[in-house]
């Protein structure tokens, strides 16, 4: 979708904060990186639902919050959407705890084994590997072969970025066959070839760059062949 | 360089990062991991107020942990995971082995997951792959769509590199963005930007610095920087 998240080569957002170097500014980010870690590796949802979800927010509320702000919306998007929770509960915990600002929690209610349970969880699926190539899928492309990507619009999850749209490139390196974002995030696991795409920055920006060269993963779904320069 | 050049300390980068920008939670609960708390009293950062989207989702969790999703055990085993297992002491001696060691150096930048298994880092792999800077060139990487970084070796992302300013910038105007960060380019040096948009993770191959002549593997380790992996800083000899 065209969202304003999708912000290569957007203008107006000003110098990088260079200084602003810390993961986490407080005890609240770390919470919500926590619980999303603990909702992803219970498979409630993936991470290209989880990106889509905060494509989905509407443009002022994306660029008014914070990373971690995002990731608190997004979850709650999800776990409503997933039937995880209904609206009606959270507006329960909502009303019950206004007031509270930012109450203490603990385990004391939870019982042990379930504690225990997503323990041994975390440590599993943080060492597990998180694999997204599948069986090969005869590439249509080489390294070397020149590209034109396509101009589609979906109003879906799609990792093709405005800025390479219609853009003429050089594949650079076969990748594999990869899980597609823009099915997963829809819920569908297909799998196509994948490519490194090199772009000359004056292809994609004119002269209004002061770089050289932009590389980036497309799928085949993003690409037509083009007439060698 | 804005301060930016500290050395990577395998036991010190969180502290490191608690303590920047004048942060006040530390470790002085005399919790079990020290740094993993959940259940601090926090406040918003410009009113002294916890904001109304902070307390929502502190509702919505406590929600969770009535439906026994999470526990609070369970979120500062993550916390203390991302935060002793992953980091850029990793990819520290990742790069410190390529300087040293020719032969690494070529798998690594061949088929970086193949390299990575010589280590005995305890966790997941992503993809990996690694771009290496020479005196005619200089890798950067970013996600423009989001903010997908190589946290396996590098461990959680930087605020700034989260940040709209950096994700919009470095693949138009990658001169200007670096020049931000202290580093300066010649003109015949090809910048190289790799905008990671699919589940391939990228991180820079620093060239190594003369004054490191020597050196033997660890060592080298003290020289290599986040930064440098990330491709916003510039090691080596024409600096």
């Amino acid at each position: 979708m065209n969202g304003v998240h999708d912000m290569g080569g957007m203008h107006g957002f000003g110098p990088v904060d260079v200084d602003d170097d810390a993961a986490f500014h407080d005890e609240w980010e770390k919470a919500v990186f926590g619980v999303e870690k603990l909702l992803r590796y219970q498979s409630i949802y993936g991470v290209d639902e989880k990106r889509h979800a905060l494509e989905r927010f509407d443009p002022v509320t994306y660029l008014d919050s914070s990373y971690f702000e995002r990731w608190a919306l997004g979850s709650e998007t999800l776990l409503l959407e997933t039937g995880t929770i209904t609206e009606d509960e959270l507006s329960a915990a909502i009303e019950a705890h206004d007031g509270s600002g930012l109450f203490e929690l603990d385990d004391s209610e939870t019982d042990r084994d379930r504690v225990d349970e997503l323990v041994e969880l975390v440590h599993e699926a943080f060492r597990s590997d998180a694999s997204f190539e599948r069986d090969p899928v005869e590439p249509q492309f080489d390294a070397g072969d020149a590209i034109v990507v396509r101009n589609d619009h979906p109003a879906g999850h799609t990792r093709c970025p405005r800025y390479v749209r219609r853009a003429r490139g050089t594949i650079h390196e076969v990748q594999g066959t990869h899980v597609v974002p823009d099915e997963a995030a829809h819920g569908t696991e297909v799998a196509e070839p994948l490519y490194s795409v090199r772009f000359e920055a004056t292809e994609l920006w004119n002269d209004d760059t002061d770089g050289d060269a932009v590389y980036i993963d497309l799928w085949e779904r993003y690409l037509n062949p083009a007439d060698p320069e | 360089m804005n301060g930016r050049d500290e050395r990577l300390k395998h036991e010190h980068i969180m502290e490191d990062e608690h303590t920047r920008d004048g942060d006040e939670y530390s470790n002085d609960h005399g919790h079990e991991h020290g740094h993993s708390h959940v259940h601090e009293h926090g406040h918003g950062h410009d009113t002294g107020e916890p904001d109304e989207l902070k307390s929502r989702a502190r509702a919505l969790q406590s929600l969770l942990l009535e439906k026994e999703l999470i526990s609070i055990e369970a979120i500062n085993e993550v916390l203390a995971l991302f935060e002793t297992e992953v980091g850029p002491m990793n990819g520290a001696r990742v790069v410190a082995r390529a300087w040293a060691d020719p032969d690494f150096k070529q798998l690594l930048l061949e088929d970086a997951n193949e390299a990575l298994d010589e280590f005995d880092f305890e966790i997941g792999e992503q993809h990996l792959t690694v771009v290496e800077n020479t005196p005619k060139t200089h890798n950067a990487v970013v996600c423009t769509l989001c903010s997908c970084y190589p946290w396996s070796i590098l461990g959680l992302p930087p605020t700034w590199y989260k940040s709209p300013q950096y994700r919009s910038r470095i693949v138009r105007e990658p001169r200007t963005v670096l020049s931000e960060f202290g580093v300066e380019l010649g003109s015949d040096v090809e910048v190289q930007i790799w905008d990671a948009s699919s589940e391939i993770r990228y991180m820079v191959l620093p060239q190594r610095p003369p004054e490191t002549d020597g050196l033997d593997e660890d060592e080298l380790v003290e020289h290599v920087t986040r930064d440098a992996m990330i491709g916003v800083e510039r090691l080596g000899a024409d600096v």
